[in-house]
């Protein structure tokens, strides 16, 4: 068998080549209105591939454990299926529908876990050694890696946090909780997944490469309050991999200060992606077409999106929620408490902070608005618009859009109906800001 | 045979309990004592506890009505059904007899209707627990706390004070409840069961309603008629287990009898779930032994131990002599509709004939979901 034929290696290849070509493309004719710093991120997405293909070629173990840098402490690569599903948009995706249909597997759910189980199914995608499940992830990201890890007997590991804003506290108990927890994983890890090992300096040396590329969006985050603003949609919009994914993370911290030094020149040239000048600043929130391109749309209309609303990122880029290395009631962190603490993404809290994360975007970025996408099956972000939406118009005077649509199956997607929507959005934006100014 | 007759409509009286018409009767009466009622959205939260407090707790049913017009403002139609209809019947001020609202963050579906009830402040009290997701030393350790604060909480809402007596004399009557449907169930063990599959779902969710001392007296007291009680039915009907959440009305049960099958079994959460699992009281940890109670019976299917969910399934089908299973799975719940993909293959090896279909909170489509249950059911038989 051939290693493309090999299970799990034919998307890995082919993104692998994908990055090659934008690589090739760069160096021989490089586009001046992007990024320079582009090239080190498609190096970054190619070795991550590469290492993802040894790893599979070899035996190694493939396998997640959350968010920080304990994968790699175990001696795991990354495996990162849920965001591998988010490129298999258009045919490809409508194609892995039909599947999830003829499996009887609902295709009313998040469109990203639906996708995900035929891929990993059809041998598309490599299957993981070791799968984690939480409470704090989202409800179907829990469904699709149990049912993965159930279905094809994968050892997996639940870890259950609670509420951080439960009851308003923040305490040792429940910091504790979750560490201990991480403990009885990492123990479970290294008695059932063949050649994982706890390194507790390759835990602190991850640690803080995480730290140095979070400061860096920190830094970003004070860039995208700039008027105009520098960043296009696509940008903003982009759902970042902490430098711990990759397998060189000190080439990840170059890529992001190399990305935010070039961003900080347009600042100060005052260049800004709407055209021919920035009229409006919306928040783009949950997730999007991500087969069509709505922010160059929403550009050449003189709208700008500095940022984009998803789990827990803008607390981290805003400072609000601590980063790797952030003292906790004055004290540091052990480096499986710094785990612990980070197993917390804000929607799976309860909802008056998802509300107020939007509220706090909003206000950092001098927002206008907020485009609200109710995605097929999220029931964690749907059940919450117009909640979100009644709180932006009370506190800050802004409207939402709460529009319905899916992120990757495109067959019912209707582009001039979903333009048209965003086009009364910017007439209804602009008559606020006015009556507001 | 006068007798009988009586009985007989005491039953159905019963059974007729959680019907629109009667469902808030007895909280009705409650409320007339100048006591409170607390609406409970999930069979996580110990109704001891409430009850210690002298609330009734009263589990909600949302509207049977089709049409969510006032939900739909705060929720999409791609979400729980269960939970539309529950808020329906919030804003359309058919629940504001209650005093207030308990449930835990199950899923993500609860907990967004949970802040949304918050938000709307309606009931005037909500409270949500919070449920840990997997059972281990650790996990059990910070459940306890929870249902510690719930006990606070419930004291503050009340204006009592809970003492370990008043809980354990809940427990005592909790556990006669949970013994004497059980011994219900156990008569589905029969060749002719003495109900059939919609009037057990019409008793469970009764108990879920009444005061739990007048439901206990009533069915003690229709215990040896249900011995003797022989409903027409033909016996050479195959005998199914169905399972699904949030299945409240017995209509959807009538349409699998209808198809030509006998319901014997369940795996709802309106149904052996709510009951199954006594709370030890031989202990000196009321409140400890309650709380692992709650944890220990058969879990909701966002839990994530499938494979013993599945194992007690196939348990069930060879104790209740069933042939085959039925599930009927609400529209937009996402857990069933993952786990019944891996229900399919478990059950499958095991030979158990396995039919999972969707189906909508209130009565509908009946036509299109009797077509696919009497297909099921004649490739059984």
């Amino acid at each position: 068998m051939s290693s493309l034929n090999k299970p799990g290696l034919a998307y890995l290849k082919n993104e692998m080549a994908r990055c090659e070509r934008r690589i090739k493309k760069i160096n021989e004719k490089p586009d001046p209105a992007k990024p320079k710093s582009n090239i080190l991120l498609y190096e970054l997405e190619r070795d991550l591939r590469r290492e993802q293909i040894e790893a599979c070629e070899k035996g190694k173990p493939l396998g997640i454990t959350g968010l920080g840098p304990l994968t790699r402490a175990m001696g795991m690569t990354p495996w990162d299926a849920i965001m591998a599903a988010d490129r298999t948009h258009g045919n490809a995706a409508t194609e892995y529908f039909a599947q999830v249909r003829k499996l009887g597997m609902p295709d009313h759910t998040c469109d990203r876990c639906s996708i995900l189980v035929p891929m990993i199914l059809n041998g598309d995608f490599p299957k993981p050694n070791f799968l984690f499940t939480s409470n704090f992830e989202c409800l179907p990201v829990f469904l699709a890696h149990n049912l993965l890890a159930e279905y094809l007997q994968i050892p997996k590991f639940n870890i259950d946090r609670p509420f951080n804003n439960y009851m308003g506290e923040r305490n040792e108990e429940q910091l504790q909780y979750v560490t201990d927890q991480i403990k009885e994983m990492v123990e479970y890890i290294e008695t059932t997944v063949p050649d994982c090992k706890y390194n507790e300096e390759r835990m602190i040396e991850l640690l803080e490469y995480d730290r140095q590329y979070l400061q860096t969006f920190q830094e970003l985050w004070k860039l995208k309050a700039a008027i105009p603003c520098p960043l296009n949609g696509r940008e903003s919009f982009r759902e970042i991999r902490l430098s711990n994914m990759y397998p060189d993370p000190a080439k990840a911290v170059k890529y992001m200060r190399l990305y935010v030094d070039e961003v900080g020149e347009r600042v100060e040239k005052g260049l800004g992606a709407a055209q021919p000048e920035e009229k409006l600043r919306l928040l783009w929130s949950v997730a999007g077409p991500f087969y069509d391109d709505p922010f160059s749309w929403l550009e050449q209309r003189g709208v700008a999106v500095p940022a984009a609303e998803m789990t827990v990122y803008n607390g981290w880029f805003s400072g609000r929620e601590p980063i790797w290395g952030d003292p906790w009631n004055g004290r540091q962190l052990s480096p499986l408490e710094e785990e612990a603490r980070q197993f917390d993404f804000v929607w799976g809290r309860l909802g008056s902070d998802w509300v107020n994360t939007h509220l706090h975007s909003c206000r950092d970025l001098h927002l206008d608005g907020i485009i609200y996408f109710l995605q097929w099956g999220c029931p964690v972000s749907n059940n919450l618009g117009r909640v979100v939406a009644e709180e932006a118009e009370k506190q800050l005077g802004i409207p939402t859009l709460l529009i319905e649509g899916r992120m990757l199956e495109s067959s019912g997607y209707n582009q001039k109906d979903f333009y048209a929507k965003l086009g009364d959005f910017i007439d209804v934006c602009t008559a606020w800001k006015e009556k507001r100014l | 045979m006068k007798t009988n007759h009586n009985m007989e409509d005491r039953l159905r009286n019963l059974l007729a309990a959680n019907k629109v018409e009667n469902r808030t009767k007895w909280a009705a009466a409650w409320k007339q004592q100048g006591k409170k009622v607390m609406g409970l959205l999930c069979i996580y939260v110990p109704e001891e506890v409430i009850s210690a407090a002298g609330v009734l707790p009263w589990r909600i049913t949302g509207s049977w009505e089709e049409s969510t017009t006032q939900a739909s403002f705060y929720r999409p139609e791609m979400t729980c059904r269960y939970c539309s209809h529950v808020l329906e019947s919030v804003l359309a001020g058919d629940l504001d007899f209650l005093d207030g609202v308990a449930t835990t963050q199950v899923d993500d579906d609860f907990k967004r209707l949970w802040d949304v009830l918050k938000y709307i402040n309606k009931p005037p009290f909500q409270h949500i627990m919070y449920l840990p997701h997997t059972i281990s030393k650790n996990t059990l350790g910070m459940w306890h706390r929870s249902v510690g604060e719930f006990i606070q909480a419930m004291e503050k809402f009340a204006g009592v004070t809970i003492k370990d007596d008043d809980i354990l004399k809940q427990i005592e009557i909790y556990n006669q409840m949970r013994d004497l449907l059980h011994r219900v169930y156990q008569m589905r063990k029969n060749q002719t069961p003495p109900l059939t599959g919609s009037e057990v779902l019409s008793l469970t969710t009764a108990a879920r309603i009444m005061p739990k001392e007048e439901f206990n007296l009533e069915v003690e007291s229709l215990l040896p008629y249900l011995e003797t009680r022989k409903p027409e039915m033909n016996n050479n009907k195959p005998r199914l287990l169905l399972c699904g959440e949030f299945l409240d009305n017995p209509d959807y049960v009538q349409i699998v009898e209808d198809a030509g099958a006998m319901v014997v079994m369940d795996e709802l959460d309106t149904g052996s779930k709510y009951f199954t699992g006594m709370v030890d009281s031989s202990k000196d940890d009321p409140l400890g032994q309650l709380a692992d109670r709650y944890m220990n019976r058969p879990g909701l299917s966002r839990m994530g131990d499938w494979h013993s969910q599945a194992n007690q399934i196939i348990a069930w089908v060879k104790e209740y002599d069933v042939q085959g299973v039925v599930e009927l799975r609400q529209l937009y719940s996402l857990p069933l509709d993952y786990r019944s993909f891996y229900l399919s293959k478990i059950l499958e090896e095991v030979g158990i004939p396995y039919l999972s279909i969707n189906r909508e909170y209130h009565p509908s489509h009946m036509g299109m979901l009797s077509t696919r249950v009497e297909a099921f059911v004649e490739m059984i038989q």
